[in-house]
């Protein structure tokens, strides 16, 4: 990168600190410079793991977090810590956390993140498996197999996808071995077959099974590319193969005997796939066998409940959770279309996995795209309001390459999305036409000639800067920039407004709950708190035999002891007033990129296409440093606009 | 930069890429301006475009195709960019029934936001992919038909039919600009509603059609 030449030159506080031309009115008016660190010698190294190291008090608090943020606005993260700078710089946990308590909170979290794992693997059995639910790896998304009666066409088909560059067939009629070729994975916690712990959702999904389901969903014997879904009106017409392949479901239904269902993980599915699409007739025999289940689930969750509070840490009965965290109008049919909507989702999120920066060696191993998927297909299932929104895998791939334990992984980009949410709305991306709001605005008190031009061109609704602030410039910039890009992003940002406005965005399925004793301080174990917790108070637990113990919310973050005691230091531009998604520093690097590009806009874009193509077929110039060095300015130049109103 | 360069056309067409996400618009449109396919392209963000300059009857024709992203809830987005289209390839993928089913819901996009006029081919991607078809070619063009459209079946990755779908199209919209007041008899003639588009005549493509994709 072009960077260290005008770093001096940018430290310095006088005079233009960019070397730009025709910028001169906007220096001038951003020199007000909050100057991160004055020292020359410190700007542009990356933060480095001795010094990272020494940031750490005796409890293994992160006492010198601030002096961590300052050399990361600065200079990024060496990669050899970047993991574990991450997981602070997102939120993930608290600097005045004892290393201790993180190594228990990542463990519950992990924890939490298998039973996600198996409550969607009860949905779709290739989920956590290192398997993709619908596709082989292949742009080519269309290795799947529906015409079951015809072998020779199969062998047919994969000869032909082999031929065109498929990663590798698996056959995914063969359900009942599915298991026992489960790849290999990083975190084997969550691959684990044998199931010992509470049978978790299965058990809504029987009872569910009587239900009325005029539209087959999808059989795991059977892999049509849309499996009709009875939440939407888009499966009007029903072809003779799908006659026929739900008449095979039910025969594979009677064939199962539902208590065999509870010994693997495999049968269970397919008993509730089965159950799940059975019609009518099936219906008796699926009410008898409910009854039995059900009442082995009940004393199974009972003895769970008790493990829940002699275990240290452990987490809640899925099961329960989800009963109690799924919002339920209509009862059991709310939860059987939203088990139908995400298998829908699960559908799209291959669809896009599978053209996420396969550019990589890394995914050239198909189990890393399948780890990519796996963690969409949870967040899309205990976040039903957001789903999966293309532009979310760009987003998560990073972090499934950065870290090796899925769980890790998920709970960084699930923190991520806190932020991010509002660009994923359903009803559209919100928030990032908040920013491009505040982009005009910028643009209009920072540099008049831009914002000239862009109204003669007729861009001002700056649509084209949409891609670069729904993924947050990863199309843009190399994976190593996009690094970077976002370390510097976050440290940033970071703040205690910002941090306390992420705990209150956590998802209910994945609070965890920590209990301790008033008294002695010491940790007794975790829970699912179903209801919205607040941060503030302690939450009296009631039930399960746990009321005489308080407990916490068993967070990274908390209000009350954000910052280790002995690091309470205003920096002013680290201590923001209350920021919102749209004046996150990506906007601001975003009004960076245009000005310092302008005079490529200014000269070949006479039209709002010309701008277009300039941003997608990324004709900019962007220098990661360079760009949040003047975001930092345009920012703390509009937050001081802003407040003296 | 190029773009500068090509401004002698007699006309500008602007296009619009429309269908489900994952059918092959981003590829079609590729093999169509680069004569490329990409394996490894990315879902598309909001929206892009790219150009290809033809001669249609002895006039130069820049056509201008916008490709926008599939995923529902980028709608607000994408669809702003149907103004001004004068014609429209809606794409969905023939070993995916769902993208098919959708069609009418794309139609609806199209008579929401674009202009009544609009041309539009529907076009049944992935045609190479012959054992995992699961909308036949009948079906579709019997909802070509039912719905007034021009229909093709096509595959980027083999360049079948992808040429004359934009052929189609743009040969289309000249011959309703150049004569405008025969296109609007011709319109009026076809008893459609206006606002489900120009009536093409769903015959003059069988012929190719056939001979590519039903082998």
């Amino acid at each position: 990168m072009p960077f260290d030449r005008d770093e001096k030159r940018w430290i310095c506080s006088r005079g233009p600190m960019v070397n730009l031309q025709r910028v001169s009115s906007m220096v001038k008016e951003i020199s007000m410079d909050p100057c991160i660190n004055r020292s020359p010698s410190k700007g542009s190294k990356p933060l480095k793991q001795e010094k990272w190291q020494s940031l750490f008090d005796d409890n293994g608090k992160l006492s010198g977090f601030r002096t961590a943020l300052k050399l990361i606005i600065l200079g990024g993260i060496e990669p050899s810590i970047r993991a574990e700078v991450w997981e602070f710089l997102l939120g993930c946990y608290s600097s005045n956390s004892t290393a201790e308590y993180r190594k228990q909170l990542r463990m519950a979290r992990r924890e939490r993140y298998a039973d996600l794992i198996k409550e969607c693997q009860t949905m779709d059995p290739s989920v956590g498996t290192g398997t993709l639910a619908y596709a082989i790896g292949s742009k080519i998304m269309d290795t799947r197999t529906f015409l079951k009666d015809n072998d020779l066409e199969e062998t047919e088909m994969a000869a032909n996808h082999a031929k065109k560059g498929s990663y590798s067939h698996v056959d995914k009629n063969d359900t009942d071995t599915h298991f026992n070729r489960t790849a290999s994975h990083s975190d084997s916690s969550i691959h684990d077959p044998s199931y010992d712990s509470p049978f978790s959702d299965a058990c809504n999904c029987f009872s569910e099974s009587v239900m009325d389901v005029d539209e087959s969903s999808f059989s795991s014997e059977h892999f049509f590319d849309f499996p009709p879904l009875p939440v939407t009106n888009l499966f009007q017409k029903d072809s003779p193969e799908e006659k026929c392949c739900q008449m095979h479901r039910c025969r594979s239904f009677s064939e199962h005997k539902p208590n065999d269902s509870l010994c693997t993980s495999q049968s269970k599915s397919n008993t509730f796939f089965s159950a799940n699409t059975s019609s009518h007739n099936s219906n008796s025999q699926t009410e008898t066998s409910n009854s039995n289940i059900e009442g082995q689930i009940q004393g199974q969750k009972k003895r769970d409940l008790k493990s829940d509070v002699i275990n240290r840490l452990r987490t809640s009965d899925v099961s329960e959770e989800v009963i109690m965290s799924t919002p339920i109008p209509n009862g059991l049919n709310s939860r059987i279309d939203r088990a139908s909507e995400w298998r829908w989702t699960l559908h799209r999120i291959v669809v896009d996995v599978v053209r996420t920066d396969v550019h990589l060696e890394f995914y050239e191993d198909s189990r890393n795209l399948a780890r990519m998927s796996d963690i969409l297909a949870v967040y899309a299932w205990i976040d039903p309001a957001t789903g999966y929104c293309q532009g979310m895998s760009d987003l998560l791939s990073p972090f499934v390459v950065l870290y090796k334990d899925n769980a890790d992984a998920f709970w960084c980009f699930e923190m991520f999305l806190r932020r991010l949410r509002e660009n994923f709305q359903m009803e559209g991306p919100l928030g990032i036409f908040k920013q491009l709001e505040t982009l005009w605005k910028i643009l209009e008190h920072t540099d008049t000639e831009m914002y000239t031009h862009l109204s003669v061109i007729g861009a001002e609704n700056l649509h084209f800067a949409f891609r670069m602030l729904l993924v947050l410039f990863r199309r843009e910039l190399s994976f190593d920039e996009v690094f970077s890009m976002w370390e510097m992003m976050w440290a940033v940002d970071f703040s205690e407004a910002l941090t306390k406005r992420l705990e209150g965005n956590c998802l209910e399925p994945l609070v965890l709950q920590q209990f301790k004793d008033p008294n002695t301080e010491n940790e007794i174990g975790t829970k699912h708190v179903p209801s919205k917790y607040n941060s503030d108070e302690f939450v009296k637990c009631e039930d399960n035999g746990a009321e005489h113990h308080y407990s916490y919310p068993f967070c990274g973050l908390s209000k009350a002891n954000f910052w280790a005691k002995h690091n309470q230091m205003q920096i002013s531009t680290l201590s923001t007033s209350s920021r919102n998604i749209d004046d996150g520093l990506p906007v601001f690097i975003v009004a960076a990129i245009l000005i310092t590009n302008r005079q490529n806009i200014m000269r070949n874009t006479d039209s709002v296409d010309d701008i277009i193509k300039i941003f997608n077929d990324n004709l900019l110039n962007i220098n990661v440093k360079r760009c949040i060095r003047m975001a930092v300015k345009l920012q703390n130049k509009h937050f001081s606009k802003r407040s003296s109103k | 930069m190029a773009k500068k360069m090509d401004n002698e056309y007699d006309y500008l067409f602007k296009i619009v890429l429309i269908g489900d996400s994952g059918v092959g618009k981003s590829n079609i449109l590729s093999r169509f301006t680069r004569n490329d396919f990409c394996l490894e392209s990315k879902s598309t963000i909001g929206v892009e475009f790219a150009t290809r300059t033809l001669q249609v009857n002895d006039r130069t024709i820049k056509a201008q195709i916008w490709d926008t992203a599939g995923q529902e809830r980028y709608r607000a987005i994408t669809s702003a960019y149907y103004r001004g289209a004068v014609g429209a390839l809606l794409v969905y993928d023939i070993t995916k029934k769902q993208t098919f089913d959708n069609v009418q819901r794309w139609l609806g996009e199209l008579r929401g936001h674009a202009d009544s006029n609009i041309v539009i081919m529907m076009a049944g991607n992935k045609c190479d992919l012959k054992q995992l078809r699961a909308v036949s070619e009948e079906e579709g063009q019997e909802l070509a038909e039912k719905e007034g459209l021009s229909f093709l079946e096509t595959s980027a990755l083999e360049a079948i039919n992808v040429e004359k779908a934009f052929g189609t199209i743009l040969g289309e919209i000249y011959h309703i600009v150049s004569k405008k007041a025969l296109a609007a008899q011709e319109t009026a003639a076809a008893a459609g509603p206006p606002s489900q588009g120009t009536t093409i005549n769903v015959s003059d493509s069988t012929g190719t059609k056939k001979s590519c994709c039903s082998n």
